[in-house]
């Protein structure tokens, strides 16, 4: 992280020099945005068959989990981004990106799967989270009062653990029993990168407003180990990864200094 | 300020809260009518309740049952005091653990086993079966992972039946016995015999074996038992294997290592080119090439190496070994004494030969061959015509004497070498005239 700032900031002091002799050219604006984030790929892909995952050490394996490099099951969310810039006489501008973006996991699906095979069971998942700090580098075109832009970046990323249990109904303790990981829940951390456009409005010297769009990648590894709780033993470990794969698409907010 | 506003916004942003679920070591409900515990109703009673420190689970106790001396509970005892006394717990383990350990074996019935395993629709579960008041109160022990108590219960009454887990009908998919570790020293001194035993079942087949070291030790007992007695020869190492099965379920295999020592006085080993650690016999077969042998003596503090006979003629000593370089066809005797300053405790008298190089001349030949076999050992020639019943069959023959084929037909031969009992060589020939 410390890394990350340094080298931000070294970007950002760098052109000072060269144009300081000239006129104010360079300038720094803050922007706000949000809208929505579509799951792509298997991050939102909802096959619970296809990625379930099997304890292959028993004569008659039984399910210990998901792979969510398969299927992410992740449904229509939302994000927000908060976005500092400094734009060059030169048409390029460097930014800091940060924001998080939000996407509820579709459970239906799952649930239904695992009813199918052993009794009426609902299953629960916590939303994923990713939280996002990208520096990026992009180009700006104004006309009149329009800015386009198109940017690229890459960063850190850092998502809540993608835990889920399954409370087994058909089970006649009083709770029912829960079928889900029994361990720690780290936050889970990885290099996220992405591109993406906008088109802004100044509407003041000051004040802009306008839309952007933008897809971003990361990849998250964790380990899971499922199992009935209480009572029963705990199913092998298995390994995965999160690939949160997202188009961002909303209305963005600028002031400029 | 900007910046103070910015740094916020990332901070807020960075410790953004997820949602969690709390876990803990025991389950929070510990009650008889959670676990379904109640001897009136289900025929259960409760042994031990969940502690933190009683970190394992139903197979990790039943490894821990029989192999570490868990404090028996029993159904007639009352509760014991949290943690159940497990010393050396076996913690969280699978059931293949044990099943796969060697020392479990799968039997048919009931009666021969000690172990119930069950499997549910999503997991499995072992339990320890106990037997008191003359055979009349059978029960089975389970402890329910490591979050839930130690209960004892009947052969399909366990809180998994109880809550449904189990597939219909409701019983124990197989019954396990505990074999046991193979028990008795495996560090042998001296000749005489050695017993290693398991834990006899009725129902169990038992097939001991010696899977290597072959040459150190002897199996000198009848077979299918559940002990083996073995006779040691050699000083050296072995590998005792014990396979075990029942009509039921699949062979379970153990095995130990024995480090032998014999005690003799110059017994001995030798090395060449192409093997190590070969027992030193009084005769030895080595293959051409540099030879090291060493032999050993309690209580010696010398040895005196002397060649005895042979051709080989140039060999070094030094203490308690010996080297020299094997020719094609060479040998060599050297007699061995070891002695206690200057008392004698032993001699010995070693030969080392080469067979030959097993080749034939001339070939074809016509009235009389030769084989390039070693001089001063008798073989054993037996020449099989390929398309009749040609047969002709030489005694002591000795390297490099002729062979008289003049009265043998034309035509193909199989030439089989013998030393003593064994062919050491067999090669095509012709014959012609």
């Amino acid at each position: 992280m410390k890394r990350i700032i340094g080298l931000l900031i070294f970007m950002i002091v760098l052109p000072y020099p060269l144009f300081s002799q000239t006129e104010p050219l360079i300038k720094w604006s803050l922007s706000l945005s949000g809208g929505l984030a579509v799951p792509l790929a298997a991050y939102g892909k909802n096959d619970p068959e296809g990625s379930a995952v099997y304890n292959t050490e028993v004569q008659n394996p039984w399910i210990i989990g998901f792979q969510k490099g398969r299927s992410g099951f992740a449904g229509m969310g939302h994000y927000y981004n908060a976005e500092l810039k400094v734009s060059l006489p030169n048409s390029i501008h460097f930014f800091l990106r940060s924001g998080q973006f939000v996407n509820p996991v579709t459970t239906a699906e799952l649930s239904l799967f695992l009813s199918g095979k052993h009794g009426i069971e609902k299953v629960e998942h916590v939303d994923y989270e990713i939280f996002y700090m990208t520096p990026g580098v992009g180009y700006s075109k104004t006309l009149k009062n329009w800015d386009l832009g198109i940017s690229v970046f890459a960063g850190y990323a850092q998502i809540n653990y993608p835990y889920y249990r399954s409370i087994l109904l058909y089970t006649t303790t009083d709770p029912p029993l829960i079928w889900g990981h029994d361990g720690e829940r780290p936050r889970l951390n990885a290099l996220t990168y992405g591109g993406g456009f906008n088109i802004n409005y100044n509407f003041t010297s000051h004040w802009a407003i306008g839309l952007e769009s933008t897809y971003q990648k990361a990849a998250f590894d964790y380990s899971m180990t499922t199992r009935i709780i209480p009572g029963f033993t705990p199913n092998p470990e298995f390994s995965d990864t999160v690939k949160a794969s997202v188009l961002n698409a909303g209305l963005t907010v600028g002031y400029t200094f | 300020m900007k910046k103070y506003l910015l740094s916020s916004v990332f901070v807020a942003l960075l410790f953004a809260p997820i949602i969690t679920f709390s876990q803990g070591s025991c389950y929070a409900d510990q009650s008889d009518f959670y676990w379904k515990i109640s001897q009136s109703l289900y025929g259960s009673k409760r042994l031990s309740d969940c502690h933190p420190n009683a970190y394992y689970n139903c197979h990790g106790f039943v490894m821990s049952y029989f192999e570490n001396g868990c404090t028996d509970a029993g159904w007639s005892k009352n509760q014991i005091a949290a943690p159940y006394s497990c010393p050396n717990n076996q913690g969280i383990k699978s059931a293949g653990s044990y099943q796969n350990s060697g020392k479990y074996v799968q039997v048919c019935s009931e009666a021969n086993a000690n172990i119930a395993y069950y499997k549910f629709v999503r997991g499995d579960h072992s339990a320890v079966k106990e037997v008191s008041a003359g055979g009349s109160i059978i029960k089975y022990l389970s402890k329910y992972n490591f979050d839930g108590p130690l209960v004892a219960h009947n052969l399909t009454g366990s809180w998994y039946h109880l809550d449904g887990q189990e597939t219909v009908p409701p019983t124990p998919v197989q019954f396990w016995s505990y074999v046991g570790p193979i028990l008795g020293n495996p560090n042998i001194v001296g000749l005489s015999q050695k017993t290693f035993n398991v834990n006899n079942i009725s129902s169990v087949t038992y097939s001991w074996s010696i899977v290597s070291g072959n040459s150190n030790i002897n199996i000198s007992s009848a077979s299918n038992q559940s002990s083996v007695t073995l006779t040691p020869t050699h000083s050296g190492t072995a590998v005792l294997r014990l396979n075990v099965s029942s009509a039921c379920g699949t062979v379970k295999t153990q095995q130990i290592t024995l480090n032998i020592q014999t005690n003799v006085c110059l017994e001995g080993s030798y090395n060449t080119g192409s093997s190590s650690g070969q027992h030193l016999y009084t005769v030895n077969s080595v293959p051409v090439g540099s030879v090291t042998a060493t032999v050993t003596c309690p209580n010696a503090t010398s040895y005196t190496w002397q060649k005895t006979s042979g051709t080989i003629n140039s060999w070094f000593a030094s203490g308690a070994n010996v080297s020299f370089s094997m020719t094609s066809g060479g040998s060599i005797t050297f007699s061995v004494t070891a002695k206690n300053g200057a008392t004698t405790l032993a001699t010995r008298n070693v030969t080392f030969y080469n067979y030959g190089s097993f080749m034939v001349y001339p070939n074809p030949s016509t009235t009389s061959l030769s084989i390039d076999v070693n001089k001063d050992i008798p073989f054993t020639v037996v020449l099989q015509s390929f398309d009749g019943p040609t047969r002709a069959e030489i005694q002591n023959y000795y390297g490099e004497s002729k062979i008289d084929i003049s009265t043998l037909k034309p035509g193909e031969y199989v030439l089989y070498i013998y030393h003593g009992d064994e062919i050491i060589n067999q090669q095509r020939i012709i014959i012609n005239k």
